[in-house]
């Protein structure tokens, strides 16, 4: 489980600082994303959002990652990851954020992992 | 509308059904205020199946879970931001808190936690997933 959310998470924000159109493909329709207090549902609400950010040049840092794997409490129940870091964003002073994830398999045993919950938020000062 | 909520061990007693961010925003408000005044008494909240992960060190049930928090010496901690989301199964609860903290005379530092409630039994969760982390600047 820590290697398969190591390696989610390694993608997820380089998708994310590279080419956001791409994380549209990392949700499903009952996906739900928590921005800043704001909740999305669904992949194409998700990627709306964070495609339609303010942002030309963005690099996230990673600090911490811990992973829970949920699957304990029944079949397909998922990894958790929880990321702490730093984010770039345009010539701003980095900003640290904390991230949770719940990583799900779209068909179970597939190795196809989607993030179903995706909590984001910023810590300032 | 009268809603009567009573926090004791991981029963909340509701007139009308809670949203999970009620039912979210009670956790977390009898979790710090508990870990503050006697982090014992946050054994209630765990179970022999509940994880947690503090500063990278994983822990497994409630007894070692507890033995934790009772050795840190005393927290008091201002939440700063809490987001909610229902979780993968229609019985649990997804929450992260942002925040600072302080521990004994130490100056305030910030910190993240991650918790997932799973329910027990109508209307009475337990903690499945803890996270913490603290935040260094």
């Amino acid at each position: 489980a820590e290697q398969l959310a190591q390696a989610f998470v390694q993608q997820y924000y380089n998708t994310f600082d590279q080419n956001r159109a791409g994380l549209a493909g990392l949700y499903q329709p009952h996906s739900k994303l928590s921005f800043e207090g704001q909740l999305f549902t669904g992949s194409q609400e998700i990627g709306n959002k964070l495609t339609s950010l303010k942002i030309n040049q963005c690099k996230h840092e990673m600090t911490t990652v811990d992973v829970q794997d949920n699957r304990p409490l029944g079949a397909g129940q998922g990894i958790l990851v929880f990321v702490t870091g730093n984010i770039y964003m345009d010539s701003a002073n980095p900003v640290k954020f904390a991230q949770t994830f719940l990583l799900h398999e779209a068909v179970p045993n597939s190795g196809q992992w989607y993030v179903l919950n995706d909590i984001f938020r910023l810590n300032y000062g | 509308q009268i809603k009567n909520i009573k926090v004791s061990n991981v029963e909340i007693a509701v007139k009308l059904k809670m949203s999970a961010e009620e039912v979210a925003k009670a956790f977390v408000s009898h979790y710090y205020e508990n870990f503050t005044t006697n982090p014992s008494n946050l054994a209630s909240l765990y179970n022999d199946s509940s994880m947690l992960t503090f500063e990278g060190s994983s822990l497994l049930g409630a007894q070692n879970i507890i033995a934790k928090y009772t050795s840190i010496g005393k927290i008091t901690f201002d939440q700063n931001t809490i987001d909610v989301q229902p979780s993968a199964s229609a019985n649990a609860i997804c929450i992260q808190v942002t925040g600072k903290l302080k521990i004994e005379a130490n100056n305030p530092m910030h910190y993240t936690q991650f918790f997932q409630l799973v329910a027990s039994g109508p209307s009475q969760y337990y903690v499945h997933n803890d996270i913490f982390r603290l935040v260094y600047a």
